[in-house]
């Protein structure tokens, strides 16, 4: 069989798929998501949806993603075209809505806590009476983050080993300063699992790294990231991960465990749950209390040139890493 | 909206008129959902995760941050005289990571597509009702390729010549394209094509001389 019959096989296959693909999806579903379909008949399909898991899913995938998306992505499109800020006013990010508000079908659904760019839930067409609570929140208190701390010269001598190379535990160890009337205590934040081009002869000797210094992961390897609180912290935390690009924050979804009494995991093996770009790339987590998170702007701003950043309501961490291309799986 | 009002809206929100870069967000966040969430949704893979709702609004903000990269290369791209509407064009785009996103297996896969590549490889039937439905799975695994490989207007133009069977001549009037242009095109596509069949590694049962 030719190449042709290839073409006109794969067009076929195609317009099988469309046809399914119109049995199985109701093209209502497209005009909820523009916020076209009438209330009585989006609530008509909304209830039809709930009946099946699939339809629910459906129902949360199509739900209009609202004033608080579109302004984020303005933000991070002017960011990214180079635009100054003008007259945009300010959205709040979505998990920023009023804890306990109505509008806040997340915690409808039974999940307690954010995780990873769990943004919250937009506004839908059922529930479009969103209150943004960023125009008359009071100023966050600031502390930038300090000076990267300057590289001590360290005795390590160099062990890249080519057929084993080692996965090692224990990256670094970063305690915030807790601020005055913080309500969130000091956190340690431990990233393990990378493939270390440098290895100390003695172990402890690596609690120091700068955050633009490069951790090295490989596919294969665990990738784990703790942030864990000198003392249990009470109440809902979220927490959001992202990609900086630039002077912009792509979210980034990763596998987060918690938070647990303020703990929070985020934990995967590379090459799977944590796809890592290769190359370099900069990740970012904001972990604060739930109403609190910043817009990802502020948190660039506080960032500023620094490896982390804390305010009264959350703290920011950022860390560049590396998968280099070609590097194939090592370690356990 | 015409394609006109499109391109001079997409001009000025690069030039960084701010209002028009609001316009053109709430104007697009509708299609852009729409495209990525309908992929999602068919390719099952939301369901395992749990969180389909936040796939598609990370998804969603990373297709805007592809059209708005590089001083808006993706977006400057679109052609509006190839007959491709900047709805469908920007929904090509969003599809195309969508369907990116399923395959890396963030997102799982098609539900369709239940067996990984060297599953087909091994269950490839020679003979029999087996082979023709194995053959199948093969051309949709290789279609979703195909549509994640190709750009917006190869994708645009597959479809008018593929799918929807247009004549040469109705193709050549709404693309603004010469015959020997389409014709390059077919070839490339067939190239394409046959390319992503080796890399799979299986012929399509049906494909096979």
């Amino acid at each position: 069989m030719h190449d042709d019959e290839l073409l006109r096989r794969l067009g076929e296959t195609a317009r099988d798929e469309e046809r399914e693909e119109r049995e199985r999806l109701d093209p209502r579903w497209d005009e909820l998501a523009a916020g076209r379909l009438p209330a009585e008949e989006a609530a008509a399909l909304r209830r039809e949806a709930e009946e099946t898991m699939e339809g629910r899913e459906t129902a949360e995938a199509f739900s209009p993603l609202g004033a608080e998306f579109r302004a984020r992505v303005v933000r991070e499109a002017r960011a990214l075209l180079g635009t100054p800020a003008t007259a945009m006013t300010s959205a709040p990010e979505p998990s920023e809505r009023a804890e306990g508000a109505p509008a806040d079908e997340r915690a409808g659904r039974g999940e307690d806590a954010p995780v990873a760019g769990n943004g919250g839930v937009e506004p839908t067409v059922d529930a479009a009476a969103h209150r943004p609570e960023s125009a008359t929140r009071p100023p966050r208190r600031v502390e930038r983050s300090p000076a990267p701390p300057r590289r001590r010269p360290r005795a390590r001598q160099l062990w890249w080993a080519a057929a084993a190379a080692l996965a090692a535990a224990v990256a670094l160890v970063v305690i915030l300063p807790a601020g005055d009337g913080a309500p969130l205590p000091a956190y340690e934040i431990r990233l393990a699992g990378e493939v270390r081009g440098e290895r100390s002869p003695d172990p402890d000797d690596a609690t120091e790294r700068r955050w633009d210094e490069p951790a090295i992961f490989a596919p294969g390897n665990r990738f784990e990231l703790v942030l864990r609180p000198e003392r249990a912290v009470s109440g809902r935390l979220a927490v959001r991960t992202y990609r900086q690009e630039g002077g912009a924050l792509l979210r980034w979804s990763l596998p987060v465990e918690g938070p647990h009494d303020g703990t929070v995991r985020i934990a995967g093996t590379v090459g799977a749950g944590i796809d890592l770009p290769a190359g370099e790339s900069t990740l970012v987590v904001v972990l604060g209390r739930r109403g609190g998170l910043p817009v990802a702007d502020e948190v660039v701003a506080q960032l500023g040139t620094g490896g982390h950043a804390r305010t009264s309501d959350w703290l920011a961490w950022r860390q560049r890493l590396a998968l280099p291309p070609g590097r194939g799986a090592v370690g356990p | 909206m015409s394609n006109d009002r499109a391109a001079e809206l997409v001009a000025r929100a690069i030039a960084g008129d701010e209002a028009a870069l609001a316009r053109l967000v709430d104007r697009l966040t509708p299609v852009i959902q729409a495209r990525v969430a309908r992929t999602l949704v068919l390719s099952g893979g939301a369901a395992r995760r749990g969180d389909v709702r936040q796939q598609v609004e990370d998804l969603c903000q990373e297709v805007f941050m592809l059209l708005f990269a590089d001083g808006g290369r993706v977006l400057k791209s679109w052609e509006p005289e190839r007959g491709l509407s900047f709805d469908n064009f920007v929904g090509l785009v969003a599809r195309r990571r969508a369907l990116s996103f399923a395959r890396s297996g963030r997102g799982g896969r098609r539900a369709e597509d239940p067996a990984p590549d060297a599953e087909l490889e091994r269950a490839a039937p020679e003979s029999g009702p087996e082979r023709a439905a194995v053959g199948r799975e093969q051309l949709r695994l290789l279609l979703r390729r195909l549509e994640e490989e190709l750009s917006p207007l190869g994708w645009h133009l597959f479809h008018l010549l593929l799918v929807e069977q247009r004549p040469v001549e109705e193709v050549e009037r709404s693309t603004r394209m010469s015959r020997d242009a389409l014709y390059a095109w077919r070839s490339r596509l067939r190239r394409r094509a046959r390319r992503l069949v080796e890399e799979i590694g299986q012929k399509p049962a049906a494909a096979r001389e």
